[in-house]
């Protein structure tokens, strides 16, 4: 037994010494290497499905302007201690740029930071970044609520064209929201949304479910479902997957999806979706690192740069006026002359919010976001912090 | 009243998934073989049940196929998957009289892992995601019921508005039940679960007897993974959401007490509490928690079973163990 | 049937008296080479060459000192539980249940680090949070101990109930009373105080396993609580003739057992995650099982096969960066391994006798 046990470890110890040299010698080419953690895979076709559009157009953008690079992803990983390996070995490989692209990587990947501090981590839609004293993490995330509320608008095109038909009632145009969690990113996401749609269409209310789940898929469908049975014949999501809009589709309601088009899986529901195009984001961001520039260790995308993307309308059942009133939203936030969170157009409580009201008291960065009767989102950092809960939204479940 | 139907009625979709991974177990143990291998066997009936229908699809052409030879296709591909599983798993326990227990633990280790290897693998090969065209989609989820029976309040929406694997799953419950209770292959079956030292003596093949019901067993649990994937999870691999739905499935077997009928009930109330969240929200009772009620309840089964120690309410006598004719 | 009785069968099975242990070795050893044989199947199947993948497990397990750190600590929880459960699966307990006992530890642990890390000097947190975590997971393993004591419940659907019940309580607090930033489902990271120290690069959870190695060795041969739990895995019976509280040793093995899980899962907390998440156990729990009993329930044993199956994970993951092959190769492998080394041990155990004439005349 003890032989057997001395005979492993010899051998063990044999193959250590003989691979260590074949292993080191690989790290040697000039290539540049990218590692990119995701918490799921393609087959989403939604959230990490965006995020990897974004990135493969984004290396061979780079590739054919000359740069060296190369791409390494770890797909499926856990926000767990499993993400901390993750980042660890995609540092070991040689990768000098890292991305992570869930909110709950961020304190895991902090901890592969400090072990590899010329590693550069890159924390996409968290915000910790300016204030845990590291100088190789970096945050970025896009104003996505102006997408959102753009994509409201058609939503409430849709709502007011049900009504003026005599489909429903008025107060029968209810919006039922599949939230992943109950923090600021999807409450200042669902808000905008509302508030799009509102605009559009004055009566319009909202109802919730949080799944606790960024991607369950049973779960998504079930709390489409849910909102639906209570009544609501818009649905719209903050999760990762299709089914919200399948479920939708299967009750003869409507859909506006996120990440990704969802016309193709639901076309007779799905109106539209908004997305973050991460393709800008990853090309600079590589590009700036390569050519010795450096990174704000905060970015935030916008509408303007092109890195919200709302996908084409489905024409065959959106309301007619639609594009027009989505390019009139469009061209007012563009230009500054419409303010999503404009105080004058919620309250909250039945009255005009305050800054205390809405501002997440976890944000990374502390502040005052109301300026001018306007809160302003993404300003002060670029992950959002709005959790203001405004009349007109009921939550049907907060436990997540 | 309009909340708990429409409750029950959503519970369905989850509740078909638990009752194949739960009927096929309550064949396997009343032969006195305690699968443990039932979580690995579920994720290779998603995985093969959705290879099986996207290979069938690309082979066709994705505008010539047909809803249910696609149906036909997944089903027969996973039920294939789960049985060759447990096929080994019964080579295993009852020919080289392996551990049940760890090679169960064995067959969740290695079914998992082939599962998630056929999913990336797939994903690896079309190199972006995999999944069917909407039609085939639609023939998975498609109700088969006529409009009128779906419109009859509350039974409608709870039994008539359902996918067609729901009335499989109850009609296999139905058959399950009157094999066990009402003919004598039946009758032979659960005297080798029971008591395998008489069922020897009286000359019945137990080896036969315990390799065709683990295979049969494995090959129906592995359906319930394939409607998962195909149903709820949208046609599409996804290796987190399949985690669990085996080992919910052991517990509801001895919620059921081996029974196939209380199955019925017994899935749609854990497919209930699984969702129920949302729909009734308790302001004492922290929502997280019901997702630990099917357990609990469980054990409180397990437990009172035993105290009781009545002789219909417990599990095969000989579960978990294996027989040894020269141990006598 | 009855004419099935009467005829010998062809093949006769008999058990083997006690084989020459280098005999058995050997063959145990052969079994694992045969299933890499056999995982060369799938590695085939997506285009790779088995012994290029191979070799590149190696390199990516233990081919850089960076590697090898994280093979070891991929074996050390495995190590942990496994020799947590030899004590009950000797006394034929079939406790699957380490998961949920390894997450109840963790949950004792990281209550400490929650709320004392600020207020306690290191030194006696770290103790604390072991003792916290030790004391959760004896307790979470004596529930079913003393069911199937008392009322004979059978412990391996209780123990596997458990499983789910601790790490439903776990999500229940990460979305409650530990949540960090509300909504986010998130414990956030301990405090450093509570985080274990690291000796050559890898957290002290290697130096704890080793002693418990030495420990549970000796606990299971050379004590008379040892020697107690042996006797009632022959033999329920003959231990009650002996006079043996039967009832009450399994109660203690429970609480031994889930004590050492409980400690595996303040390694996990401490050392690994320095949170806590309901994902803190990840199958070990299972897994271990497996090592536990192919290692035969030897503590020396239990490191070979809680290694190759670190080296098997750690390797595959480098595995799909370098070749493509999807990372699961490490369970379908790992999967077989242990199906070969199963089913090895009946042709130790057994022989066939084939059916000679003579006895089909007689």
């Amino acid at each position: 037994m003890k032989k057997t046990l001395a005979l492993v470890l010899a051998l063990l110890m044999c193959l250590t010494s003989v691979f260590a040299q074949g292993a080191s010698d690989a790290d040697t080419s000039k290539t540049t290497k990218i590692g990119f953690v995701v918490i799921g895979d393609e087959n989403d076709q939604g959230y990490t499905y965006n995020f990897m559009n974004g990135m493969n157009a984004a290396i061979s953008q780079l590739k054919s302007e000359g740069y060296d690079v190369e791409l390494s992803v770890k797909r499926n990983i856990a926000e767990d201690a499993g993400c901390v390996d993750a980042n660890l070995a995609l540092a070991a490989e040689g990768c000098s740029i890292i991305f992570n692209n869930s909110y709950g990587f961020e304190q895991y990947m902090q901890q592969a930071a400090d072990e590899f501090p010329q590693v550069k981590f890159i924390s996409l839609t968290n915000c910790g970044s300016q204030v845990d004293g590291r100088d190789n993490t970096y945050n970025a995330f896009a104003r996505i609520y102006e997408g959102r509320y753009i994509a409201g608008v058609a939503a409430g095109m849709k709502l007011q064209q049900l009504i003026d038909n005599g489909t429903i009632k008025a107060d029968q145009a209810v919006i039922g929201y599949v939230g992943a969690f109950s923090f600021a990113e999807v409450i200042s996401g669902m808000t905008s949304y509302y508030l799009g749609a509102r605009s559009v269409c004055p009566s319009a209310t909202m109802i919730v479910q949080f799944v606790g789940s960024w991607g369950d898929p049973t779960l998504e469908a079930e709390a489409a479902q849910a909102l639906i049975d209570q009544g609501a014949v818009m649905i719209s999501q903050h999760s990762d997957n299709t089914t919200p809009a399948t479920t939708a589709q299967k009750n003869g309601v409507f859909h506006t999806g996120y990440n990704n088009d969802m016309t193709a899986v639901a076309p007779k529901a799905s109106l539209l979706s908004c997305k973050i195009d991460w393709t800008k984001y990853f090309h600079d961001f590589i590009k700036n690192e390569l050519d010795g520039k450096g990174n704000p260790s905060d970015y935030c995308g916008t509408y303007a740069n092109g890195e919200i993307v709302v996908t084409e309308l489905n024409e065959a059942i959106a309301a007619p006026g639609t594009k027009e009133a989505m390019a009139k939203a469009e061209k007012a936030i563009a230009d500054g002359s419409l303010q999503v969170f404009d105080l004058s157009t919620f309250t909250i409580g039945g009255k005009t919010a305050t800054n205390a009201d809405m501002y997440d008291g976890f944000a990374a960065v502390k502040g005052d976001a109301v300026k001018n009767g306007a809160f302003l989102e993404s300003t002060l950092q670029s992950a959002p912090y709005f959790v203001g809960q405004i009349d007109g939204i009921k939550w049907l479940n907060a436990a997540y | 009243m309009n909340t708990l139907v429409t409750l029950i009625a959503a519970a369905g979709t989850f509740g078909t998934v638990l009752m194949f991974g739960t009927l096929g177990e309550i064949l396997t143990e009343k032969s006195g073989n305690l699968n443990l291998g039932v979580e690995g066997i579920v994720f290779m009936g998603g995985a093969f049940g959705l290879a099986g229908a996207y290979s069938y699809e690309a082979l066709v052409g994705v505008g010539s196929s047909n809803g249910l030879i696609a149906i036909i296709v997944a089903a027969i591909s996973a039920f294939l998957a789960g049985a060759v599983a447990s096929a080994l798993f019964s080579f295993l326990t009852i020919t080289l009289r392996a551990n049940q227990n760890v090679t169960g633990l064995a067959l969740t280790i290695l079914g998992t892992g082939v599962a998630k290897f056929t999913g990336e693998y797939m994903r690896h090969k079309v190199g972006g995601f995999v999944t069917l065209s909407n039609p085939l989609k639609e023939a998975f989820t498609f109700v088969p019921m006529p409009n009128f029976l779906q419109n009859i309040p509350i039974i409608g929406k709870i039994l008539f508005s359902q996918s067609i694997f729901f009335y499989i799953a109850i009609i296999l419950a139905v058959a399950m039940h009157l094999f066990f209770q009402k003919t004598k292959t039946g009758l032979y079956l659960r005297s080798v679960g029971e008591s395998p030292v008489t069922a020897d003596a009286a000359g019945i093949n137990m080896v036969k007897y315990r390799y065709l019901a683990t295979i049969i067993g494995g090959g129906i649990s592995a359906i319930g993974g394939m409607v998962y994937v195909m149903t709820t999870g949208g046609c599409t691999w996804n290796e987190h959401s399949l985690a669990g739905i085996g080992w919910l499935a052991v517990a509801l077997v001895i919620f059921c007490m081996w029974k196939p009928l209380n199955v019925l009930w017994g899935a749609i109330l854990f497919g209930a509490l699984k969702i129920m969240y949302m729909r009734v929200v308790l302001p004492f009772f922290p929502t997280e928690l019901y997702k630990i009620l099917p357990y609990v309840v469980t054990v409180i089964v397990l437990i009172i079973t035993s105290m009781r120690n009545s002789r219909d309410k417990q599990p095969p006598a000989s579960l978990g163990l294996n027989y040894f004719r020269e141990d006598r | 049937m009855s004419a099935e009785v009467k005829k010998a069968p062809l093949i006769r099975l008999a058990k083997k008296d006690a084989m020459d242990p280098k005999k058995a070795w050997a063959i145990r050893v052969g079994s694992i080479l045969f299933a890499l044989i056999l995982g060369c199947i799938p590695i085939l199947i997506t285009g790779n060459n088995p012994i290029t993948a191979y070799i590149v497990i190696l390199q990516g397990s233990l081919g850089k000192t960076f590697y090898f750190k994280q093979t070891i600590k991929l074996a050390i929880p495995l190590l942990g539980t496994a020799l947590a459960i030899a004590p009950c699966f000797k006394m034929r307990f079939w406790n699957i249940g380490a998961e949920g006992q390894i997450t109840a530890g963790a949950i004792g642990a990281s209550f400490f680090a929650i709320y004392f890390a600020k207020s306690m000097p290191h030194v006696l947190l770290l103790i604390v949070m072991m003792a916290a975590a030790a004391l959760i997971g004896g307790i979470w393993a004596m529930i079913p101990g003393y069911f199937k004591a008392k009322y004979n419940t059978n412990e391996t659907l209780f123990t596997l109930m458990m499983n789910y019940i601790a790490i439903g309580i776990v999500a229940w607090l990460q979305g409650g009373p530990w949540e960090g930033r509300k909504g986010t489902q998130q414990i956030p990271l301990f405090d450093k105080n509570a985080y274990l120290p690291t000796v050559f690069g890898i957290h002290i959870g290697w130096i704890i396993v080793l002693v418990l190695v030495i420990l549970v060795h000796i606990y299971m041969n050379y004590t008379k609580q040892g020697y107690e739990v042996a006797v009632i895995g022959d033999s329920v019976n003959t231990a009650r003739y002996a006079g043996m509280n039967v009832g009450w040793i399994m109660v203690r093995t429970m609480l031994v057992s889930g004590a050492i899980c409980g400690i595996v899962g303040f390694i996990l907390v401490s050392g690994q995650n320095k949170t806590i998440t309901s994902n803190v156990a990840d199958g070990v729990g299972f897994t271990a099982i497996t090592v536990a009993w192919l290692g035969h329930l030897n503590a020396f044993a239990m490191i070979a096969i809680s290694l190759i199956l670190a080296i098997l994970e750690m390797g595959s993951s480098y595995l799909q960066q370098v070749l493509g092959v999807p990372s699961a190769i490490s369970e379908i492998v790992s999967g077989i391994l242990l199906f070969c080394m199963l089913g090895c041990e009946f042709f130790i155990n057994y022989q066939m006798i084939f059916r000679s004439k003579k006895e089909v005349k007689a």
